[in-house]
């Protein structure tokens, strides 16, 4: 069964900022001047982050998306996640997506570990009853003990990782984002993390996976996916 | 290279995504409830008095202004004091919400490129905080209105429609400006400083009555007209016509406007922080 299928999708970001800057004043200039100005409108700098890309995924399957910098890994992961609707082409996806593409986004640095919890269940709409087990669960997992009830900004970028990666993985999802995440966090927890990550995955109906690290991506996914540009230039199935 | 099914699903119009969006934003009330108290928490994180410091400083505000402007202006005190009080607190209310909306998508970057989530969510935000300090300051008019009484108090009982006109208006200009801003960044700086200058040319701290001749310079206002149809019943009296006609009109054609520029660009507004 197809649970993702993209078709002639593209994405393109407008730039603002620089000498097309964000500002009324200019667009109200061209719009007044109109003629010379408005050849403004059509010069404006334009990525295409993702350029017709095609693909479908299936039940089960376990996919990377592999590229360099810049190769629109990101981008495609935020559009299956439905963040960026394409600018042509269609995306369908069936399912409940959870994603993690930066896990830092969002935290609050002020308020206590305890309180991104729950905020960060929120979001991913878990729902509030089930919280406390969830936090327990979490509690256990990190190890961070009485930080729980600190400002997060008084914690090491470890213990950050830590809380971060536990809430980020304790939602059981039918098709899992992740974007190159695990990177801080001292050996022995990054031990407990790739098991974790192990009895996640092993859940999910679908992983989508981005990384540059070619041997992790070949060890897992049965799909893997050349990114350069913006395009699809080669797809593996093992 | 793949075999891709040809048939292609018939994509949802906008301005069906753009009422999704709102519904689905509006019952994931726990988001935003817990959103607002994380706001209004934040601000007090380190200090003793916690979130009485937003009365404190309206009152001492009321307390310092009220004997000084009430002379400049040839006010008896009593009525002057209950005017000011209730004045200062509507019209923190308003600009608030106003400038807050502003900023609604801009400051919830982190999530909107994370997550999936109704954008609605983080107006709602925004627009249960300025309520909860409105919640806050509003014991100063209670107080205020304890010491010096209006004439009388039936009056207050056309509030609830009051406020859900206000609270109409006052969202659909959200979304309006929490759109616009997210594409250009100026308007936020423009809102604020149109709100400065507006304290001033809006009956707040003095009363339309001393227009005499010129009162369409309040009239023509609508800031005026979302003050008058909370403050007058508060007063112990009725809001004028003009000001139910004004504020529910605006109110309908707010949001029809605003409905269409929101439908247009939503799927936009992540591409565009």
């Amino acid at each position: 069964m197809t649970v993702v299928r993209i078709a002639n999708a593209t994405v393109e970001f407008p730039i603002y900022g620089g000498s097309t800057s964000r500002s009324l004043k200019k667009v109200l200039v061209r719009a007044a001047t109109g003629g010379i100005m408005a050849r403004d409108a059509e010069e404006r700098v334009v990525v295409r982050a993702l350029d017709n890309i095609s693909l479908e995924i299936n039940e089960g399957d376990q996919v990377g998306l592999v590229g360099h910098n810049g190769s629109g890994k990101s981008t495609l992961l935020r559009l299956i996640a439905g963040i960026y609707e394409p600018i042509s082409g269609f995306v369908e996806v069936k399912g409940k997506i959870t994603s993690m593409l930066d896990i830092f986004h969002g935290t609050d640095l002020e308020a206590t570990g305890l309180e991104n919890i729950y905020m960060r269940g929120r979001v991913l709409g878990i729902h509030p009853s089930k919280m406390k087990a969830i936090v327990d669960e979490i509690v256990d997992f990190t190890g961070i003990g009485d930080f729980m009830h600190l400002p997060m900004r008084t914690y090491s970028s470890g213990m950050r990782m830590r809380l971060m990666f536990g809430v980020a993985t304790c939602v059981k999802a039918d098709i899992m984002l992740m974007d190159e995440w695990l990177s801080a966090g001292d050996a022995s927890f990054l031990e407990k993390a790739k098991q974790r990550m192990e009895e996640m995955t092993s859940e999910a109906r679908v992983l989508i996976l981005a990384s540059h690290n070619i041997i992790l991506v070949k060890e897992r996914c049965n799909k893997i996916v050349y990114l350069e540009h913006g395009k699809i230039v080669n797809l593996e199935v093992a | 290279m793949i075999a891709i099914n040809s048939s292609v699903p018939s994509r949802p119009s906008q301005s069906r995504l753009a009422i999704k969006d709102m519904i689905d934003g509006s019952l994931g009330t726990s988001i935003w409830l817990q959103f607002a108290w994380q706001d209004i928490k934040q601000r007090y994180r380190r200090s003793i008095i916690g979130p009485l410091w937003i009365t404190i400083s309206m009152g001492v505000m009321v307390g310092a202004m009220g004997p000084l402007y009430g002379t400049l202006l040839n006010q008896p005190k009593g009525s002057y004091f209950q005017y000011l009080a209730t004045s200062l607190v509507i019209w923190s209310f308003i600009s608030g919400q106003i400038v807050d909306a502003c900023t609604a998508f801009i400051a919830a970057e982190g999530f909107i490129k994370e997550v999936k989530m109704p954008l609605t969510v983080h107006l709602l935000r925004g627009i249960v905080k300025n309520i909860i300090i409105f919640g806050h300051n509003f014991l100063i008019v209670a107080l205020v209105l304890l010491f010096y009484p209006p004439a009388q108090f039936k009056t207050m009982l056309v509030l609830p429609i009051s406020l859900f006109l206000l609270m109409l208006n006052l969202s659909w200009i959200a979304f309006l400006l929490s759109t616009l801003t997210t594409r250009f960044r100026d308007i936020t700086q423009t809102v604020a400083s149109i709100m400065q200058m507006a304290f001033f040319l809006t009956p707040v701290v003095w009363n339309r009555n001393v227009l005499t001749d010129s009162g369409w310079v309040a009239d023509a206002n609508i800031l005026f007209h979302y003050m008058e149809i909370i403050r007058a019943p508060l007063l112990g009296h009725y809001p004028p016509t003009l000001t139910w006609v004004v504020v529910s009109v605006v109110g309908v054609f707010g949001w029809v406007i605003t409905f269409f520029l929101f439908a247009r660009f939503r799927s936009r507004i992540p591409y565009w922080i």
